[in-house]
């Protein structure tokens, strides 16, 4: 199976730390894909784009033809988002390095806002993936630790695994 | 007759040059295995280290079923001490010499 990782730090990439940590690749913006986070607009970009931002905020954009993924801010989605990106066919991307670097205030809190959008994600059927999007080498996690998260959320070990692959798919 | 407890040596990797031989070192990173595990989850794991493999690997020897819930409480891992540190588990074993093996290459 091939696992990709997204990373925000350029400089934290590498193809040999990407092999020890069990990925085939660690995507970043220099790979054709970028994050774009809100309030910013998708403007003149060439590559692929991942949306990052709430529920109005992708709402707004996801209808771009360069969008591929959406990452909610506080986990917090809404019933037609969902049905708009099952529909639209974009994939959800979850945000593990915001579960693992949250203070203790907001942890509990995000990890449950998590879940709940992990299980309505797999009810139904959406592509979701889940990356670290890591800012710096500290945030950076391994396979293993990914599908953990996963699992912590709610997914079988096999989808964790599945949700791992999606990354690659969206080249 | 005492019964074989079976382990599991999981290869640790932190982002920056961690001196885990020392013994504050190694107690504030089980430290804060612990608060992200919990104690009734720690206990059953009963987390050690084993033997250091370079200069940001260790390898730590877990009882067997618990390395998953080790390798999901040290993703949560940020800060020790007053470093900020990150830790990633790169591979799972039941021996120690393959691990070494692994760091070795790496």
């Amino acid at each position: 199976m091939q696992y990709c990782d997204y990373i925000r730090d350029v400089n934290a990439a590498d193809s040999k730390l990407a092999k020890l940590l069990g990925f085939q690749k660690m995507l970043t913006s220099l790979d054709g894909i970028s994050i774009v986070a809100s309030p910013q607009t998708i403007g003149t970009h060439e590559n692929k784009v991942i949306l990052e931002g709430n529920c109005a905020y992708i709402m707004k954009h996801v209808n771009d033809r360069r969008v591929v993924g959406i990452i909610i801010d506080d986990f917090e989605a809404d019933k037609n988002l969902i049905e708009h990106a099952r529909h639209k066919e974009k994939a959800l991307i979850i945000n593990a390095g915001k579960l693992t670097n949250s203070s203790d205030s907001y942890r509990a809190r995000n990890i449950i806002r998590a879940r709940e959008l992990v299980k309505n994600a797999l009810h139904y059927k959406i592509k979701i993936s889940i990356a670290s999007t890591a800012r710096t080498a500290n945030e950076v996690l391994s396979a293993g630790q990914l599908i953990e998260v996963a699992q912590m959320l709610g997914a079988s070990q096999v989808q964790g695994k599945k949700m791992l692959t999606i990354l690659g798919d969206l080249l | 007759m005492i019964m074989r407890r079976k382990s599991r040596y999981i290869l640790v990797r932190s982002t920056r040059p961690l001196d885990i031989e020392v013994r504050d070192r190694e107690y504030q990173f089980l430290k804060e295995v612990e608060r992200f595990m919990g104690i009734g989850a720690y206990c059953a794991s009963h987390p050690k280290i084993a033997n250091k493999a370079g200069s940001n690997m260790f390898i730590v020897k877990v009882n067997r079923g618990s390395e998953c819930s080790f390798a999901l409480a040290t993703s949560f891992i940020k800060r020790i001490a007053d470093m900020d540190i990150g830790f990633q588990t790169v591979k799972t074993s039941g021996s120690i010499s393959q691990l070494k093996r692994l760091a070795a290459k790496s």
